[in-house]
């Protein structure tokens, strides 16, 4: 894994992400044709188009989601880069690093994820990197260690 | 270790910024180390006052003839037992390199505060504390929980000086100050040297009570009252064919007598709050003293100092003062939310940059020079102040038509506020104090060291990618539940300055 260069989260996220915003985005899309057909005024034509529209849209959106994610080990601080309505980035200096988590919930566990949780001494401090192969979590995370000194940074 | 005296602070190099000098700082009894010490056994007359209350009311329910109940009356006796042996049970202690908390009587708790991880200490007496001569001591430490904080209830208050200016000696020297080493004292007990002090800041009752007149409670008030009345005006003439010269000084006298008692009230209460307001820089230290019923006296390690934030209204700019607080990275806690902030009622403009040099002894400390946002920023400004205004214009006129048709002027509000909101705007992360101002009426400054930053972040919605902007967002140290508190920056700069701008705050090198 080199230095300064963007690295994008791991393929497999980009499944399951595709997959949960389809399942919101084809629910949220059924909702107007789930409505007309309760109220027994035809819609089964519009329960489909918006179910498929919205499972489109939601696919699309899912690989937007991680397009857009990319983090850098940049040479003093690590990069975040996030968002696909909103852009955000957030810089967070080694030397700042408080504490790492590595998390892994049930559904990451079943596909193979894990993120990664950088804490500062600020509890606004974005410095979350979803969507990690568990190898590149520890990797990253002794990276990070190293590179974090042995300051108390507050 | 080698006893050793710290070497004298330079002399002020100006006078006072206020004539009247607090008193000196008294030498502190010793602290005993590695000894378990119990709060003051004068908590217990607290205890002792309750059971007077019980025995009192007791004594009336029998006379009365309503009887007692027994059940009650041993509940009573037993949370009394129980609040004695908690009391026996609780012990601090003061090792050589941590504040140690024991408690509990079958579940027994024990707390370690490693001295460099202490953030600020703090003294809090409340008036029945103060008539036993007793205070509250409570140590906050760094991180986003409120049970971060130790609290110590009660302590003697010459003990309980004694402790925090032990325990900040100690940070100090944990952090790597070698120079501040103490000296050994009678019985092997450390004894805190006792740094010169330096009175940098005291207000007079005139100066609170001033305060209190300009603040933007009475000012907000006098503005609504002022409306209100000058309706009333209006009304009074239309509908009773009262001339209107005699309607206005019908509604002129209650309107002034409003706004005199609401400023009453609020200067008052000022004065009372921050009664003796004092700041003194004790060696490396900030004490900040103040309170007439609640006397409270916080400390502030110079370096544990996060950010500082200057603010007015437009009566204060008018008079050229400004309400300022310093901010230290502890977390404000349940039951106390100004403890991590320290408020100083009122300054003069003038003596800012002089008070902050020399409060915070580096001469770095002054509000640079602003740079203003894009123009670009300032269509953003007034669009976005226009929605919402529009909004309300809109429902209040549709609910209450055809005489909530008035109400749409105010939809053309959102234009001067946010003209004056982007002309007030400005921003520096050049310096070495990175400075951000906001507000359209009440004016903010952020001021945050460079070396005080944890991280930072830009973002950029759809429409500010449109413009070309960027919103700036400093990350310092501390907890969510405050979160105003503890981010700071600037929406809508230039894009590309923002993102030069994060990353020289959050990605430079040490």
């Amino acid at each position: 894994m080199s230095e300064d260069e963007p690295h994008r989260p791991d393929p497999r996220a980009r499944g399951l992400w595709m997959v949960a915003a389809a399942l919101t985005w084809g629910a949220i899309g059924a909702v107007p044709g789930a409505l007309l057909l309760l109220a027994g005024d035809g819609g089964p034509a519009i329960l489909a188009i918006g179910l498929v529209l919205g499972i489109a849209a939601g696919a699309a959106f899912g690989h937007a989601l991680w397009a857009r994610r990319a983090w850098v080990l940049g040479a003093t601080a690590l990069e975040l880069r996030h968002g696909v309505i909103v852009r955000r980035s957030a810089w967070i200096p080694y030397y700042r690093i408080q504490q790492i988590d590595v998390e892994r919930g049930p559904i990451e566990r079943m596909a193979g994820l894990a993120q990664l949780v950088v804490r500062t001494a600020a509890a606004t401090t974005d410095g979350t990197i979803y969507g990690l192969a568990p190898v590149d979590a520890a990797f990253i995370r002794q990276r990070l260690l190293d590179l974090a000194g042995v300051d108390d940074a507050v | 270790m080698t006893p050793s005296e710290p070497p004298p602070l330079p002399p002020p190099a100006m006078s006072p910024l206020w004539p009247r000098l607090p008193p000196p700082p008294p030498r502190p009894p010793t602290v005993p180390i590695d000894q378990a010490q119990r709060t003051s056994i004068r908590t217990l007359t607290l205890e002792l006052i309750g059971l007077a209350g019980l025995g009192t009311s007791l004594i009336i329910s029998v006379l009365a003839g309503v009887g007692s109940d027994v059940l009650q009356l041993w509940l009573a006796l037993a949370a009394v037992a129980f609040r004695i042996a908690s009391w026996r049970f609780r012990t601090y202690t003061v090792t050589d390199g941590e504040l140690v908390l024991d408690e509990g009587i079958l579940q027994k708790r024990h707390r370690v505060v490693p001295f460099s991880r202490i953030q600020q200490v703090e003294l809090r007496q409340q008036l029945i504390a103060r008539v036993l001569g007793l205070t509250v001591v409570q140590v906050e430490t760094a991180g986003d929980a409120s049970s971060t904080a130790v609290v110590l209830r009660f302590l003697e208050v010459d003990k309980a000086e004694a402790l925090r200016d032990h325990l900040l000696v100690q940070q100090r020297r944990a952090r790597g100050g070698a120079d501040l080493a103490p000296a050994v004292g009678p019985g092997g007990a450390w004894r805190a040297p006792a740094p010169p002090a330096m009175p940098l800041l005291h207000l007079e009752p005139a100066q609170l009570l001033g305060a209190g007149a300009t603040s933007g409670t009475v000012v907000g008030a006098g503005v609504v009252i002022g409306v209100g009345a000058a309706i009333g005006v209006v009304a009074t003439a239309a509908s009773e064919g009262t001339p209107p010269l005699l309607a206005f000084a019908q509604w002129s006298g209650l309107t002034g007598a409003l706004v005199g008692i609401t400023t009453a009230i609020v200067s008052v209460s000022t004065l009372v709050r921050s009664w003796e307001f004092t700041l003194v820089a004790v060696g490396d230290d900030l004490h900040v003293g103040f309170g007439l019923l609640d006397r409270r006296q916080h400390t502030i390690p110079r370096h544990r100092l996060q950010h500082v934030t200057v603010v007015d209204n437009p009566l204060r700019r008018a008079l050229g003062i400004a309400r300022v607080h310093l901010h230290s990275g502890a977390t404000p806690g349940a039951r106390d939310g100004q403890s991590s902030r320290i408020e100083i009622p009122v300054i003069r403009m003038a003596h800012l940059n002089e008070l902050l040099t020399r409060a915070m002894a580096d001469e770095r400390w002054a509000i640079p020079v602003l740079a203003p946002r894009p123009t670009s920023a300032r269509r953003r400004a007034v669009v976005r102040r226009t929605i919402p205004c529009a909004t309300l214009a809109a429902i209040g006129a549709v609910l209450w038509w055809p005489l909530g048709a008035a109400l749409l002027p105010v939809a053309l509000l959102g234009i001067p506020w946010g003209l004056l909101a982007h002309a007030r705007a400005g921003w520096s992360v050049d310096g070495p104090i990175l400075a951000f101002s906001s507000g359209a009426l009440v004016h903010h400054t952020e001021l945050i060291p460079r070396e005080r930053v944890q991280s930072s972040r830009t973002t950029a919605s759809v429409f500010q990618r449109r413009a070309h902007l960027r919103s700036l967002h400093i990350d310092l140290a501390g907890g969510r539940q405050h979160r105003l508190h503890v981010a700071s920056g600037l929406m809508d700069l230039d894009a590309g300055d923002a993102h030069h701008a994060a990353v020289a705050v959050g990605g430079a090198p040490r």
